[in-house]
């Protein structure tokens, strides 16, 4: 859900489509994370534009770590329930940057579109 | 857990993972985020425990949707093939230290081939760690030890370099002869061992006066010559 | 480690351990067994002159050097090959004009030998029981094996010229 003009707004049912992935490894190399974490953090820093159904986390999860982009291990953490936590691979770092790069160029190109070229955003 | 709606709600997300062994595990990962969940509703937001249930429940989507999704990362005959070459190597590895083990405590353990000489019997034991090589097999004489009641004892071993290989036994060390022109026998002769194979030959009535001993190998091309300088004379220990 | 790659790395063990477990003393064809088998006993290697089959293995006829030997090679877990016996053989008297020797184990015998006469071109083996077994076409030109089956043992051995002269005989 976004606020446009005051209005809440869902934006999908699932996950954000394609930068899920960068979303994701992006939380996972600053450190280890367990799913729940993953879901609050990514509300946090989005001002709750970003809510999922939190369930749908861990599909894509189980598929990062199919790809080789993170590892699962179990832990008590800090005096807590033992959970399962995600932390990003070699791999997954590479894959990182070259998202972001993507996401630069991506979200640059569509700021030129839409403002044109006098108006460059960092 | 004993929460009605959200055991429901997970048994749900596990109906449709193919793969049984996986299940467990997504059961506890589920768990464990439905009760992170309720516990931030219940002591951030002060909510009643069946609300913070409910509200959960809905933020956590979808069931069937949620057990889909998963499945497709759960792959059912990729998880047997897992399964089923684990067991198998787990096996594998079982067998292989076993042999292995077995090898090399038979070569441990299979201990000094003479050690049936009691030393009463013995005039001298002279070390002699001389090593020939013929194909792949090196062979070391160690020592050789010479009784009162005139047998010569040849101790020695040898191993297959090539280590793969279960080869043909060592027939014979090689002529025996002495100093004086003597040729011996093989009264008597033994051997065992796993990766190291450790015998001794016996010579009998070897004569007293020779003060070299000769190992001489010609066979089909090979050849090698050990000469050992025995003492003669005094019966030292 | 993704499940896929550990599967990956499982079948590599696998093979690892297969090679360590199972090809000790297991050869892949019979000549690799036949030249281990050489080595391993201290002789060769033979140059291989002629091959023939048996119901469970290879006899494997040789020269080499002064020697000549008939080697043989059992197939073992149906498709490998292991040592058999007889690996080393006679050595070659150029004085007789034929020089053989023979070998018997579970009712199968085999007798081989070398020709040393040039003019000797068929060599005949009686068995007790009657049976005669030829040769005329020598393998490396000199050379001739005959295998059989049964109780029946050696009678004896001749060698004629092309004349039908007896060059050479032998009871048993």
């Amino acid at each position: 859900m976004y606020k446009c003009g005051g209005v809440v707004v869902k934006i999908d049912k699932g996950l954000v489509g394609g930068s899920t992935i960068l979303l994701l490894l992006s939380l996972l190399q600053e450190k280890d994370r367990y799913g729940y974490e993953i879901i609050r953090e990514l509300e946090i820093r989005s001002d709750n534009t970003f809510q999922f159904k939190e369930g749908t986390l861990y599909p894509v999860l189980h598929k990062l770590e199919n790809m080789g982009y993170v590892e699962s291990y179990l832990s008590k953490g800090d005096a807590g329930r033992e959970r399962k936590y995600y932390q990003i691979t070699k791999r997954g770092r590479k894959q990182f940057v070259e998202e972001k790069q993507q996401w630069d160029i991506f979200s640059k190109s569509v700021e030129k579109v839409i403002y044109g070229d006098d108006h460059e955003f960092a | 857990m004993n929460l009605l709606k959200s055991d429901k709600f997970i048994k749900e997300v596990l109906s449709y993972i193919k793969f049984p062994f996986d299940r467990e595990d997504i059961k506890k990962e589920l768990e464990a985020h439905i009760l992170d969940k309720m516990e931030y509703y219940i002591d951030d937001r002060g909510i009643d425990k069946i609300t913070a249930e409910e509200l959960t429940l809905r933020d956590m989507g979808d069931p069937k949707e949620i057990g889909i999704a998963l499945n497709k990362e759960h792959n059912f005959i990729l998880g047997w093939i897992y399964k089923i070459t684990n067991a198998i190597v787990t096996i594998f590895l079982i067998i292989t230290v076993f042999t292995a083990g077995i090898s090399l405590i038979s070569t441990i353990f299979s201990g000094n081939p003479a050690k049936h000489i009691s030393k009463e019997d013995i005039v001298y034991d002279i070390k002699v760690n001389e090593k020939v090589k013929i194909d792949d097999r090196v062979i070391k004489f160690k020592n050789v030890i010479y009784e009162k009641n005139g047998d010569m004892n040849i101790v020695y071993e040898y191993y297959d370099t090539k280590l793969l290989g279960m080869g043909w036994s060592l027939g014979h060390i090689g002529t025996i002869k002495d100093n004086l022109g003597n040729e011996y026998f093989e009264g008597s002769g033994s051997s065992s061992g796993g990766i190291i194979t450790k015998g001794v030959e016996t010579m009998n009535d070897f004569s007293s006066e020779a003060d070299t001993l000769i190992i001489e190998y010609d066979m089909y091309n090979r050849y090698y010559k050990v000469e050992i300088p025995l003492k003669v004379g005094d019966s030292n220990e | 480690m993704s499940r896929k790659k550990k599967v990956v790395r499982n079948i590599i063990i696998l093979i690892v351990l297969s090679i360590l477990t199972f090809t000790r003393g297991i050869y892949l064809t019979p000549i690799a067994a036949h030249e281990a088998s050489e080595r391993s006993i201290h002789y060769g290697p033979s140059k291989v002159v002629h091959i023939e089959d048996f119901d469970g293995g290879k006899y494997i006829l040789c020269k080499y050097d002064k020697w000549i030997s008939c080697n043989t090679i059992n197939r073992t877990m149906y498709f490998f090959w292991t040592f058999g016996n007889q690996v080393t053989g006679i050595e070659v008297d150029k004085e007789k004009p034929l020089n053989f020797t023979w070998s018997h184990s579970n009712d199968r015998y085999k007798i081989y030998g070398i020709i040393n006469d040039n003019n000797i071109n068929r060599v005949e083996l009686h068995l007790e029981d009657g049976t005669t077994l030829s040769q005329t076409k020598f393998y490396d030109d000199n050379m001739f094996l005959f295998t059989w089956e049964g109780e029946s043992g050696i009678g004896d051995v001749k060698a004629y010229d092309s004349q039908g002269n007896i060059l050479f005989e032998d009871y048993r």
